[in-house]
């Protein structure tokens, strides 16, 4: 029994004295949610690598019995540092940061326009991921403006934690199909597989200058939605990124029929207002919801392919200001249904055309369906359907609309009764 | 009434013995080779070289029933002379030996740079290899036994990963179907082959009798194979095959991304904590075999006290290469290269052996 | 006071040994001689009467046969009441004559002896012992009544639906309780006597068709194999007979209730009882007839199974909260949802100690009020320890000693260990409970695994009287699968075949 418990006792002393390598208590660290990314200023790229860092910090608050909770709140958590990049400027940033900085609660990547439109940025990112606390469902946002001020101008209203808002912030915005879904590992799926566009969420804060007038409510991209007070911050729109790289953006509406057109993206339900085609000075609001899935039939010619598109929607009727009876009338509802195809149609059919020609690729990921045509990769990646084929496509598409509902008020008021 | 008085290992036990050993195999960096190999057709590979390896398996077999009691070695030794056996064995050892080294030293390395960034390697790699070799020395039937008690809940484990992944899955991904072409495939697959090669060394265990023994063999080879094909494919689905390509651990990325909900988002830990106890299991079944290998070579009955040496050894080798990437491109991919043949053509050359025996006997 | 018993005990044993060797009468296997007055004197020797006030000699004259008569008991152990009514009237008032003695009592139990030392054996326990002028015998008459208390509701395993019976401290008590639920001539009682000094009585309790031969012949081997002088009761044979007596996990199940025992005898399980112990063992334990209490059967199948699975959540989340507390928050902090570790983080902010430390305090100083809760005299002990936690707890953390979520994850891990019903498992598993913490503090989830491994391979290896302590989990053994869940009544019809019981099924008799 001694004999066996010596090398125990030794072993296990080993440990007790020495071990612990990796331990860190939770307070020793503080926890990034948002990284942001800007070009640095008088860094000249082309001969030195360098990135200007914002770290966006999540900071326990003081949760001590007797302390005044108040002035835990409001502590400085946003740093902003050059650094070669942003996996380095983690120990950088522990210059004045006393904690060891610690991503592995990073919830978005912030990203300059500027920056994103740069060669450089995919390199960075790419390599980044080297790093084991980097996660790849973190979100891609684009801003506008830099990304130190996107972080630092965000006044959350009720949210008093950074990384709740961004959780909110992302899961709402894609829900209503504002801004796509924009994960990293999306990003690198469609970047690495070289033949669609990535789209990623696009920012911006209030400027006051740039609001463009009243539109449909979709139409804008960020920075532009009409509106007064609230949080500066807006996540509309979308950035297109090819081949790694910015190359333009899209606006709400846009980016909503890109993600109808894409397959793998989810969408739960998005309102939206249309003209009523009985009356043009209203409009109809509905909500819209693809419960099918679409369908995408490429043709391999000779020339350019043709693709056959058909585009399913659910339309349920949410209200009718003008007033006009569609529930019963079987003929009003159809005059509807062929203005909504048209109208759909006509959107689809610009959006298409301006990717086919303004950015020479799709954001919908057709290439998938374009894989089955071939056998081996080889083949596939010969035919380069962004750039040899996509562009020229002759593209049709076949509308499936189906009026699902009309609300759960079958008719509008007699509006000449009420006034009578 | 009374049949189960010999506490030898039955189907479960092997089952889940031969599903840790082989299944692992989908989650470590071996699948970078494969992916590499097939791009979005690595599932192919999987399945393939399990095609090229039944013939020589079911030769296997009928060799096996015809020697009821004998484990391979002792009926090379039986039909083909004391020399030639001693030459499978030793190059057996060899490869078991290699294997387990590089092996072992690259799940630990796996499991360092991802979830212990500063543990030193030699430490964890010093408290693993002596954990299995406490347990190794516990003995065939206690192995057998600790499989079978954890394989339920790892399969429960694995299914709920499955299914977490199919939620972050794009389907069409898997096109086009044969990734770098059929003849490539088919090559790679016959390069692949000694995939399954543990299953020559699984000839080894006591189990209960030559039924028992089939069935567990089919049966596990069949689960296996679908679960390792579906792994590679969920990793076809979840990265692409271009993005796959660059990551070198597919697997702890898959289960850093799945999230269940959205308020329990990381939960890569409890699969790591699973995955580790499969690799528990793997690890004391190779040092287990390697042990008994080398006391069919060197003529040691008790052959449960070389476990100690033996796994000194195995932490020395594992720790020769400078980087786990040299242990993967070098040696594996060498000692895989080479020792297919040997068990590609071994089965045959036992069966011809024993046919001739028999005819010289008629 | 104190010092006149020392000296008297002293004088007593002096005086005995002294006797003992002098007297030449005093050889094993003597009998009898059929003088009255010869054999008394041996026996007076023998109980060094009248120094030994706890022995009783009656003498008397049995008119009806015209002799004379001697009656010999130990008070203390011996119903007086009995004796009285049972054996001295009748023989003093018949009128008839008395051609036997054995008819002329009216006692239940009587039998004939012709050996001193094995009348004497008998004496011991209770009987009362009647030699007759002329008769080279001694007639041992079953008198014995040690006070003791009555049958009473069981304390630690209490049940919802099963019977309210317990085991008492009189073995053929106990015995007769499990017999009443089982009438088979099949039914065998052994006796054993242990212990050269004390000479103390155990009974195997078996069911001839059912148990397996091995079983019971190994516990007779291993009881006995007992060398010790005196083994008063079963908590202390079960230390004897056990397998690992080193080891963590019990190996032998120790129950109070009659039920269980005799579900267990039915399963072709063996039973120890033994006086002046309130339960009885049953061997070969494995780990599951520890962790299913009587209600699991008593209870509907879909009740009983849910009782089945809070409780194996208790025994995880006892033997694995504090670990799984510590692994992550040193070591897998991406694991926790970012609003809880803030608030974790939050908390400790001002906490003076490690995770680790922290934890460790607070387990033992929850297990010091449990373990003092026990000692605590009136059964309010373990509520009173239990508020002594809470309280110790809420100061704690006020005075920032600790942070509030490591006293949730103490409370939890320790209410959850009253769940696990068997004492010893219960003991079993908090000690584990320390193992895995410290290897979650060295590796995070590696040290867990690694611990958890162990402690695999650790229950896979243990046997109970040759029976693997997980079966019939693995290895497989045919049986009714009584593990984890259970199957509704009908379908278990099998006997757990790793007892290697004579007849596997339930059903229908297949061995007669």
């Amino acid at each position: 029994m001694r004999r066996r418990a010596l090398p125990f006792l030794l072993f296990s002393m080993v440990f007790l004295l020495t071990g612990c390598w990796d331990k860190k208590e939770v307070e020793e660290r503080s926890y990034v949610v948002a990284i942001g990314l800007d070009l640095p200023k008088g860094v000249d790229l082309e001969k030195e690598q360098a990135v200007d860092v914002t770290f966006q910090f999540s900071n326990p608050k003081l949760n001590v019995k007797g302390a005044n909770p108040a002035e835990g709140a409001e502590m400085e958590d946003i740093i902003t540092l050059t650094a070669p990049d942003f996996v380095t400027a983690r120990n950088m940033a522990n210059s004045f940061v006393t904690r060891e900085v610690s991503f592995s609660h990073n919830k978005v990547l912030i990203i300059s326009e500027e920056l994103a439109k740069t060669e450089i940025f995919y390199r960075m990112l790419s390599t980044a991921f080297k790093d084991r606390e980097m996660r790849r469902e973190a979100n891609i946002i684009v801003t506008e403006g830099k990304a130190s001020e996107f972080i630092s101008k965000n006044k959350p209203e009720m949210m008093v934690r950074p990384h709740r808002y961004y959780q909110f912030l992302i899961d709402r915005a894609t829900e209503t199909g504002m801004v796509p879904e924009s994960t990293i590992n999306r990003f690198f799926a469609i970047t690495d597989g070289d033949a669609d566009l990535f789209l990623a969420m696009y920012g911006s804060y209030d400027k006051n200058n740039k609001e463009t007038g009243f539109q449909d409510e979709d139409q804008y991209i960020a920075g532009q939605v009409p509106k007064r007070g609230g949080n500066p911050i807006q996540l509309i729109g979308s950035a297109v990124f090819k081949e790694g790289k910015m190359i333009g953006t899209l606006t709400g509406e846009e980016t909503r029929i890109t993600r109808f057109l894409d397959n793998t993206a989810e969408l739960r339900d998005l309102f939206s207002s249309f003209q009523d085609p009985l009356d043009k000075r209203y409009k109809i609001a509905v909500r819209l919801k693809q419960t099918k899935k679409l369908k995408v039939k490429i043709k391999k010619r000779n020339g350019p392919p043709k693709i056959e598109i058909t585009y399913p929607l659910d339309v349920k009727v949410l209200s009718v200001p003008s007033m006009i009876n569609y529930a019963d009338n079987l003929e009003n509802q159809e005059k509807l249904k062929t203005a909504l195809k048209n109208k759909l149609k006509e959107n689809a059919e610009n959006l298409i055309e301006k990717t086919q020609k303004e950015f020479k690729g799709e954001p919908f990921y057709w290439s998938l369906n374009v894989r089955p045509l071939f056998d081996t990769v080889k083949e596939y990646e010969e035919w380069d359907w962004m750039n040899k084929n996509y562009p020229l496509a002759d593209i049709h598409i076949t509308m499936d609309v189906n009026i699902v509902g009309f609300g759960k008020q079958l008719k509008e008021s007699n509006i000449e009764k009420v006034r009578d | 009434m009374r049949k189960d008085e010999k506490d030898k290992v039955g189907f479960r036990e092997v089952l889940a013995i031969m599903v840790f050993t082989l299944g692992l195999k989908g989650t470590d960096i071996s699948t970078v080779l494969l992916l590499r190999e097939g791009l979005n057709a690595a599932w192919m590979i999987i399945i393939g070289s399990f095609l090229f390896i039944i013939p020589s398996l079911l030769i296997l077999s009928s060799v096996l029933k015809k020697h009821q009691t004998k484990n391979l070695l002792e009926i090379t030794q039986l039909t083909m002379g004391k020399p030639f056996a001693f030459l499978i064995a030793l190059s057996l050892l060899f490869f078991t030996l290699m294997n387990t080294a590089t092996d072992s030293r690259s799940y630990m390395t796996q499991l360092i740079s991802v979830n212990f960034p500063n543990t030193p390697l030699f430490i964890l790699y010093l408290c693993f290899l002596a954990l299995c070799m406490w347990v190794a020395k516990k003995g065939w039937e206690a192995i057998g036994s600790i499989a079978w008690a954890v394989f339920p809940y790892l399969m429960i484990a694995l299914a709920m990963l499955y299914v977490l992944m199919f939620k972050e899955a794009v389907f069409y991904r898997i096109f086009p179907l044969f990734g770098n072409g059929k003849w490539e495939i088919v090559k790679a697959s016959f390069n692949f082959s000694s995939l399954f090669a543990e299953l020559l060394a699984m000839m080894y265990p006591f189990v209960k009798n030559h039924k028992t023994y089939t069935r567990s063999l089919y049966s596990s080879l069949l689960l296996t194979v679908s679960l390792m094909a579906l792994m590679y494919l969920s990793y076809i689905w979840m990265f692409d095959y271009r993005s796959v390509g660059k990551i070198t651990y597919p697997f702890n990325e898959a289960i850093r991304i799945v999230s269940l909900g959205r308020n329990i988002t990381n939960i890569e830990t409890f699969f790591i904590t699973l995955w580790l106890v499969g690799v528990f299991v793997k690890f004391v079944v190779y040092i287990y075999f390697v042990s008994k290998i080398f006391g069919f070579l060197f003529h040691i009955s008790e052959f449960e006290h070389t476990i100690i040496p033996i796994s000194i050894l195995i932490l020395v080798i594992g720790m020769i290469p400078e980087n786990n990437e040299i242990s993967l491109f070098v040696i594996r991919t060498n000692t895989l290269a080479y020792f297919k043949y040997l068990f590609l053509f071994l089965p045959p050359m036992l069966w011809v052996a024993t046919k001739i025996r028999e005819v010289r006997a008629a | 006071m104190r010092n006149s018993f020392f000296k008297k005990s002293k004088m007593f044993t002096l005086e005995m040994s002294k006797e003992c060797l002098d007297d030449p009468i005093l050889q094993k296997g003597e009998f009898f001689s059929g003088d009255i007055s010869l054999d008394s004197t041996i026996i007076k020797q023998i109980y060094s009467y009248p120094t030994n006030i706890d022995f009783m000699i009656r003498e008397l004259t049995i008119h009806a046969m015209e002799q004379k008569a001697v009656l010999f008991y130990i008070p203390s152990l011996a119903d007086p009441k009995l004796i009285d009514e049972g054996i001295i009237k009748p023989l003093i008032t018949t009128g008839n004559v008395i051609e036997d003695v054995r008819s002329a009592i009216s006692a239940s139990g009587v039998s004939e002896e012709r050996e001193i030392n094995n009348a004497i054996k008998e004496l011991n326990t209770g009987d009362t012992l009647l030699l007759v002028e002329g008769q080279a015998q001694g007639y041992l008459i079953r008198t014995s009544k040690a006070a003791g208390r009555n049958v009473e509701k069981p304390q630690n395993e209490t049940t919802l639906l099963g019977p309210k019976e317990s085991f008492v401290e009189k073995a053929d008590v106990n015995i007769s309780l499990i017999r009443k639920k089982i009438h088979s001539e099949d039914f065998t009682v052994e006796k054993m006597v242990i212990g050269e000094r004390s000479k103390n009585e155990v009974y195997i309790i078996y069911n001839r068709e059912l148990a397996g031969v091995e079983v019971v012949s190994e516990v007779k081997a291993r009881i006995g194999a007992i060398t010790k002088d005196a083994v008063q009761n079963l908590s202390l044979l079960v230390q004897h007979i056990e397998d690992r007596k080193r080891g963590l996990l019990p190996t032998i199940l120790q129950t109070e209730r009659p039920d269980r025992a005799a579900t267990f005898i039915e399963d072709g399980y063996v039973v120890i009882a033994m006086n002046n112990s309130p339960f009885a063992l049953v061997t070969p334990a494995t780990f599951w007839s520890f962790f299913h209490t009587g209600d699991d059967h008593y209870l509907r199948f879909v009740y009983g199974n849910f009782t089945r699975i809070l409780r194996i959540l208790a025994m995880f989340i006892t033997l694995f909260t504090p670990s799984i507390y510590i692994a992550i928050t040193n070591y897998h902090m991406e694991m926790l949802p970012t609003d809880l570790l803030l608030a974790i983080a939050g908390a400790r902010e001002m906490v003076p100690f490690p995770a680790i430390i922290e934890l460790l305090l607070l387990e033992t100083a929850f297990e010091l009020i449990r373990e003092a809760g026990i000692r605590v005299p009136v059964p309010i002990g373990p509520t009173i320890g239990i508020v002594g936690a809470l309280i110790l707890g809420q100061a704690g953390v006020e005075a920032n000693v600790f942070s509030p979520i490591v006293v949730i994850v103490v409370a939890l891990s320790g209410l959850s260990s009253y769940a696990i019903g068997d004492v010893n498992l219960n003991y079993s598993i908090r000690i584990a409970r320390f193992g895995f913490l410290v290897a979650a503090g060295l590796f995070g989830i590696f040290g867990m695994v690694s611990c958890f491994i162990v402690c695999l391979a650790y229950l896979t290896t243990l046997k109970s009287f040759g029976v693997p302590y997980l079966a019939p989990l693995t290895p497989k053994y045919k049986s009714s699968d009584d593990t984890i869940f259970r199957k509704i009544l009908s379908n278990e019809n099998l006997r757990p075949g790793f007892t290697k019981t004579k007849d596997i099924t339930k059903d229908v008799i297949r061995n007669k």
